[in-house]
Order: structure tokens, then sequence, then C-alpha cells
């Protein structure tokens, strides 16, 4: 390994970092925001549960940079397209663990919350999104994990970001194989510790005392 | 203390699957206040529907129902609900809550403050047996099945509704828990007086707690009336073989030895049973004993009657002479 590209270039590794770091967060953000009312809104009306997953699922399998190019000629070049697809390929994770930790949650409970008096804004924010939330947050961790994968490609799309450093060590016959390597490695630990960071997470949900 | 009526209450239902609740037609059924009236009868005859209507979880099709004087329809469902005790056979405890958070809920809807919810959480425990101390911070999962369902009466009992809604409460747990859970419920009511409406198909049950039992088949009300009367005088062969209306010894479970007692005579018998006992007991101890003849003695041991052997089998077979003077 030669790490000798970050030792002379550190500014610019921790600048493709902050950057990654960034685009996934607002990728994240912006997922969440769609996910979770359409996520609710099928796991309600279940005629809707097949055909919106089924829709999302065919988005997830389109390749990366097919999808980027694709949007480069409608969105243009820049961090909006890069954002657009970023989301759109979050969406099926997201999506499934919201129906799916909704449509888990026991309906005995429910059940006894509409009995008591809650009304229906009540029981969803008091049992049903609590009780669904591990299932959710382990949908968030692979989307996570993911998103921090894709977004590279992002690079493509001057957007910057880790993957900036990939593109341009390969491109560059003149870059050192150094700064390809230190893309390779900073990508992959950004992964792992995201992933690890949303473990502990998914352990601290008080509804994970109830499993 | 209020009573309920149904006033001839229709549930009809478009379709009909696995997951269609039992249609009801045309029910007309007064509880009164404080009584704890069992709806009995066989899956699909619409007692777990009757149940749901009275806290509107489930609309009746035509019809009315009154909660005293008011008819429900004209209540707010949330409001209505927040007034009336609800247990459900799984629970339906709140995973995430603790015990005292889930007694709770109904009291946090109030808006009471916090301290008298509080105090009203630990009257509560200890009504249902459960040491607030030990048992207060713990989660359902923690928790027995038993002590599960002591929790889910506490939570119902929360707001100190008049009203109470138990469908099956005790339907999931085993028999010896069931036993004491019963005993309890028997023993709560007899303190509180609700007017409580209790679902079951397990006839046992119904006999044990009910003041009153409506027997129910393919959502109509076939017979409603006292425990014994059922067992003496049951409407119908359905009645009858749903209750084991034959079965002598479960009729004489019912019958008070009051009822057959006669006047102490001058060497009361040693064989000895309680003022309360049924002729069921009486029987017992008279076949343990290998006598013919038992003394009802009170608690500071005074002779206050007799039963013969004689009689006892003679009433036994004939109860509907005594149905009336029984209950």
């Amino acid at each position: 390994m030669d790490f000798s590209y970050l030792t002379n270039n550190p500014g610019t590794v921790l600048a493709a970092l902050g950057q990654h770091i960034e685009i996934t967060a607002l990728t994240l953000a912006i997922a969440i925001v769609i996910a979770v009312p359409l996520g609710t809104l099928i796991a309600r009306i279940s005629i809707l549960y097949t055909p919106v997953l089924g829709i999302l699922g065919i988005i997830y399998t389109i390749p990366s940079f097919a999808l980027l190019g694709f949007l480069i000629q409608y969105v243009g070049i820049g961090i909006r397209s890069s954002l657009v697809a970023l989301v759109a390929y979050a969406q099926f994770m997201l999506v499934l663990s919201v129906a799916t930790g909704l449509r888990g949650v026991d309906s005995a409970v429910i059940d006894a919350g509409r009995g008591m008096g809650m009304t229906d804004r009540q029981i969803l924010f008091r049992i049903e999104y609590p009780l669904a939330l591990p299932v959710m947050v382990a949908g968030l961790r692979v989307a996570t994990v993911a998103t921090i994968a894709i977004a590279s490609v992002a690079a493509l799309d001057d957007a910057g970001g880790l993957g900036a450093l990939l593109f341009d060590g390969i491109n560059n016959s003149f870059a050192s194989t150094s700064e390809v390597q230190v893309g390779a490695i900073a990508v992959s630990l950004l992964a792992i510790a995201a992933d690890l960071l949303l473990r502990a997470a998914q352990r601290a949900v008080p509804a994970a005392r109830a499993g | 203390m209020p009573d309920i009526r149904f006033e001839r209450v229709t549930k009809a239902y478009g379709g009909s699957g696995p997951d269609t609740p039992a249609a009801v037609h045309d029910v007309t059924l007064a509880i009164p206040e404080g009584d704890l009236v069992v709806l009995l009868g066989p899956s699909g005859c619409g007692k777990t529907t009757m149940l749901r209507m009275v806290n509107r979880l489930i609309e009746p099709t035509s019809g009315q129902i009154y909660i005293g004087e008011r008819e429900i329809h004209e209540i707010p469902a949330t409001d209505l609900r927040r007034h009336i005790g609800y247990v459900i056979q799984q629970t339906g405890l709140f995973p995430h809550y603790t015990v005292e958070q889930n007694v709770a809920v109904v009291p946090k809807l109030l808006g009471w403050p916090r301290e008298k919810t509080q105090e009203r959480v630990q009257e509560l425990l200890e009504l249902v047996d459960l040491p607030p101390d030990q048992f207060r911070g713990r989660y359902p999962r923690q928790l027995s099945g038993g002590q599960q369902q002591r929790v889910g009466i506490a939570r119902a009992m929360a707001a100190d509704p008049t009203v109470m809604l138990m469908d099956e409460p005790f339907g999931a747990i085993d028999a010896i828990t069931r036993a004491d859970l019963q005993n309890e419920l028997k023993r709560i009511q007899a303190q509180v007086h609700k007017t409580i409406v209790f679902v079951t198909h397990d006839v046992e049950e119904a006999l044990k707690l009910a003041d009153r039992i409506a027997v129910m088949r393919t959502g109509q009300v076939v017979q409603y009336d006292t425990p014994l009367v059922l067992l003496s005088r049951p409407a119908d062969e359905f009645v009858s073989s749903l209750l084991g209306a034959r079965d002598i010894l479960r009729r004489m479970s019912l019958i008070p030895v009051a009822s057959i007692m006669e006047a102490p005579g001058e060497n009361p018998s040693h064989v000895t049973v309680a003022p309360d006992a049924n002729l069921r007991d009486v029987l017992s101890a008279l076949v343990a004993a290998g006598a013919q003849e038992a003394a009802v003695r009170d608690g500071a041991g005074q002779a206050v009657g007799r039963v013969t052997l004689a009689r006892l089998l003679a009433d036994a077979a004939h109860p509907e002479q005594l149905a009336t003077a029984g209950s």
C-alpha cells in the first residue's frame, strides 16, 4: 500500500471525504423524507404495496453509471443529477423497511391502542413508528452503505467526493496509483464506520427491548 | 353506574372471509349496571362483534346502543373509548412501554396530572396483586402470561371506567393461572362493581364468573338468564348441549347449600360444610366421609343447619324447583 498521496495532499483527501459525507447525508435526508410517508402509505393500502416496491426494485437494479448518464441528459451535469440518482437508489431499501416494519407491528397492540381511545395519529407516532424503528434502522444501515458506495460514481457528475480521487487516478496516467488506493480505502473505511455507527444505533433503539 | 342496552342491533357484512367478523341479527339485550354479563357461544356466533360494537371498534349497520341515557354514537369514538375499559386475549400491552407506562396510557390521554397518574398506577398494581416496586419498571416481555394479563386488567381500569369490555381475556393462559385470574376478577369485581361485558367460549368460565349469560348462536341471543336457570331450564337443545345441562354435578355446583338446608338437629353431624358451600361441595364432603348427613356450620363453628344425602340427591335430580330460590 502506498499512502504517499495522503501524506502529500492531506487537504485534498480531507475535502473529498467531507464532500462524500455531505453527499451521503444530503441523499439520506431527502430519501428518508420521501420514504417514510411512502412506506407508511403502502403499508396501509395493500394494493399499492406490490406495484410501488416493484417499480423501486427495478430502479434499484439499473446500473448506477447508466442511470447517472441518463439523468445528466435531463437534469444536467452537477450535484443535482447525482442526488436524484442516489435518492432513487436509496428508496427501495428505505421504503421496504418502513413498510415491513409497520406491517410487522402486532395487530393486537394496535387494537388495544384504538380500543383505549388513541387517535390514528397517536397510534402511528406512539405505537407503530417506535415498534417499527428497529426494522427501519436496519434498512437505513443497508441504504447508507449502498449510498456511500454509489456516491463514488457522483464524481463523474462533477459532484466531487472520494470518487474524484479514484477517477482522477485512473484517468490521469501521470497520477500515482497511490491516489486510487487512498480513495478506495477511504471509501471503504467510511462505509464500515457508518455501518458500525448505525449498528450501535440499532441496538440503542428502545423498541429493540421488546424483542 | 350505567347499564348497557342493545336495541334491535344488526351488523351485516357484504362479503365473508376468514377475517370478516361474524354478523349480528336484530339483537336486543339489556345489561344491568354492576353486573358481569358473559356473551357465550361457539366461534362465529357474533359475540365478539357484539362486544366491539360497544366501544365502536365495529359500527352497527342498524339499531342503537345505549350506555346509561346516551346513545353511544352521540359521543366521539375516542372519547367514548377512553371511558370504557378494554381487555383483549393477546393483552395488547405496548412492548416498548414499561408496566407503569402501559397502565398510564389512558390517564395520559385524558391529560391527568402526573402525580395523580402515579398514585393511580400504584393503587391498581396493588389491586391486581403485582407489587408496584417490583413490577412498575418492567417491560411486558419480562412478565409471565398471567402477569401480563394482570397488567392488562389494571390498564383497562386505569381511568376508573364504569364499563369494561373483556374479550376472552384468559383464553391464551394456562389452566391453573386461568383459574387464579378468574378468582382475582371475581374478587376485584366484588370490590368495584363495574358493568362488565365478558366474551368467552369457555362454558366453565362463563358459569363461574357470570351474573347473567347471553348464549349466542349465528348472530342471535338464544337465551339470556342466570347460570342456574340456563342449566336447569335450557331454552332448547343447543343451549342444553352447549352448557352440558345434563351434567348433574355441574348443576349442583351452582346451587347454594342454603336452598336445601333444614333446621339443625339434636346431634349435628361431624361432617362440616360452610354456609356458602354449594351442593357439589356437600356431596364431596359426604362421599369423602362416607356419611349420610352433614352439618352446616358458620365461622364460629355453630351448627346453623343440616343437609341429608337423600334430600341432596332428590333435589339435584329436580333442580327446576330450586332455580329461582337458588339465585
